[in-house]
């Protein structure tokens, strides 16, 4: 019975983290990330604090694992964040009822969808946990993928377009595609290439190069191939539209979107590819980053950009900071 | 149902409005029912005159989902206080276990499932750690308003009403029941009638949040004579636990922001 009732709660986890994410892309309304009112903790549908990151069970410190609940904030701050099971500190000016408040717009939203829109948000969820059992098999298979990825990249195109500087970033990026859905690239690895473009795409120019948007994805044509190959996004690519699997983070004025370890500011007419500011902090890294010690301070790296645990309240937060190693 | 103790529940349902209705809260305290009160500070003295103590709670919590729907949580507490500046909380929670201790010299939070641990160099008694937990390191050790040296204090500090609810009988224990309102939560406080008024239930409603989820931790198992060994307030690091800093906002992190985001630009 005992083991019934775990597969129940990780179902229930899974469809927790699959709203939270869903839920963080719908609505940009909760939870600045910042110091102080990102630290609302708590329970009670916290989703969207912060950010839900990469959000197919992350890596790092409590990513994926059984007790924690939801993927974009729910379950942060379970041991008294923001003053959860005290009167004195849920009075404070930080406290649970001031910032729990702001957070009542993700159900609000569920509930006035329409019936239309309800199906999709369905759809997405029943997608969602798709990918997460797409991830779980391609982290299975993650040696392979970063063994190929890191000759690619490092001996190639990318190694030399950040200027080779990231050790582990050909292997790093290797799972950043794998939680999106392309009709038949789904599940498919940076570096892969195909004959042909997928139905529907956007063709995206950044430095004089074009590249093929198609839901989160980029492809480009390399050194005069005739085929396309899947590459990371292309900081300054501005495209109109996100992957569903992004979450709003904050910082200050700036809204960014974290899809999955690549992340978005939004600009005039859509959302532009960026590297992200140190200082932001996300809930969750993304899936595939690679764990790294540097001065016995732990970090975690993907994609060129690198992390650093802290608890931030009584759970553990992510903040990107500048590259450590350099 | 009684027509007086319809007439107080009745009373109660309209309290957290009538703030809103004023515009603005009445003076603190000036609408705590004297035995209201006077309840709240037979219990604080009561703890207050002991050294040390430890009791047990059983927490259940509410998480709402996003359709509105409510998830109710468990949750176990082992906490232990030693005044005036030792303090260890053994939390395990369907949502996480925390372990946490303080022993005068640091604040330690160990999350034994995951192997992270931080611990932040603080001196000071417990009162002092609290608040520093609370302003600082943004975390509370939950039912954290015991273990002050002034419960009443703490209790009572943004309190708004408050009376005498009626008897309650939890679990065989004869208590009195109150009931509080404060401008982001109501809560609620059953004390054991007789000579050892100790919280029997606690219960916290956090009205501005929809749906209205609930914190509730009912005690059992106070002990106020036996010793508490010093070694149980200093912390117990798993061998390859990983130490992460606590997260604050420092000068040095606002500048490196700032170059980073500068350089982008």
């Amino acid at each position: 019975m005992k083991i019934i009732a775990f597969h129940r709660r990780q179902q229930l986890l899974c469809i927790s983290a699959a709203l939270a994410v869903t839920l963080g892309h719908v609505t940009s309304a909760h939870a600045h990330g910042g110091f102080g009112g990102g630290f609302g903790g708590g329970h009670f549908g916290g989703f969207g604090d912060r950010a839900g990151g990469g959000a197919f069970g992350s890596g790092g410190f409590g990513g994926g694992e059984a007790q924690r609940y939801g993927g974009g904030g729910v379950g942060e701050g379970h041991f008294g964040g923001g003053g959860l099971g005290s009167v004195h500190a849920s009075g404070e000016a930080g406290g649970v009822g001031r910032d729990w408040a702001d957070r009542g717009d993700a159900g609000r939203i569920q509930q006035e969808m329409p019936g239309g829109d309800r199906e999709r948000f369905q759809q997405q969820q029943d997608l969602q946990n798709q990918r997460q059992q797409e991830i779980n098999h391609l982290q299975d298979h993650n040696e392979t993928y970063n063994h190929y990825n890191y000759n690619y990249y490092n001996n190639h195109y990318y190694g030399g377009y950040y200027g080779g500087s990231y050790m582990y970033y050909g292997g790093t990026w290797g799972g950043f595609y794998s939680g999106m859905m392309m009709g038949s690239m789904t599940g498919m690895m940076l570096g892969a290439t195909m004959a042909s473009l997928p139905s529907q795409y956007t063709t995206v120019m950044v430095s004089g190069q074009p590249y093929y948007y198609s839901n989160g994805a980029y492809l480009t044509q390399q050194n005069g191939a005739s085929n396309y190959t899947l590459v990371p996004p292309p900081p300054g690519a501005v495209v109109t539209y996100l992957p569903s699997n992004c979450a709003p983070v904050y910082q200050g004025p700036t809204t960014f979107d974290d899809c999955g370890g690549a992340f978005y500011e939004r600009v005039p007419g859509g959302y532009q590819v960026v590297t992200p500011p140190a200082g932001l902090e996300i809930n969750h890294i993304p899936s595939g980053a690679v764990a790294h010690t540097i001065d016995n301070t732990q970090y975690f790296e993907f994609g060129g950009v690198w992390y650093q645990p802290f608890y931030g309240g009584s759970d553990v937060i992510y903040r990107i900071v500048n590259n450590p190693a350099r | 149902m009684s027509f007086q103790r319809l007439a107080i529940i009745l009373t109660l349902s309209t309290l957290p409005l009538q703030p809103l209705l004023a515009g603005k809260a009445p003076p603190s305290g000036a609408a705590i029912e004297e035995g209201a009160r006077q309840s709240i500070q037979a219990m604080s003295d009561y703890l207050r005159a002991s050294k040390s103590f430890s009791f047990k709670a059983e927490v259940q919590y509410d998480d709402i989902l996003p359709s509105g729907q409510a998830i109710t949580f468990s949750a176990h507490n082992r906490i232990s206080l030693q005044r005036p500046n030792g303090i260890f909380s053994d939390h395990t929670s369907d949502t996480g276990n925390r372990k946490f201790w303080y022993n005068g010299r640091e604040i330690c939070l160990l999350d034994p499932f995951n192997g992270s641990y931080a611990i932040e160099a603080f001196s000071g008694n417990s009162d002092k750690a609290l608040e520093h937990m609370i302003q600082v390191l943004k975390f509370t050790p939950p039912l954290a308003d015991f273990l002050y040296e002034n419960p009443a204090k703490a209790l009572l500090g943004h309190t708004i009403q408050g009376f005498v609810v009626g008897n309650s009988l939890i679990n065989g224990v004869p208590t009195t029941h109150l009931a509080f309102v404060d401008e982001f939560i109501d809560w609620q406080i059953w004390i054991q009638d007789g000579k050892l008024p100790v919280p029997v239930r606690f219960a916290i409603t956090y009205k501005t949040v929809k749906n209205s989820p609930q914190y509730v931790a009912t005690f059992s198992d106070w002990d106020f004579t036996s010793r508490l060994p010093e070694t149980l307030f200093q912390p117990v690091i798993p061998a390859g636990a990983v130490k992460l800093p606590f997260l604050k906002q420092s000068e040095s992190f606002k500048a490196e922001s700032q170059k980073s985001l500068t350089k982008q630009k």
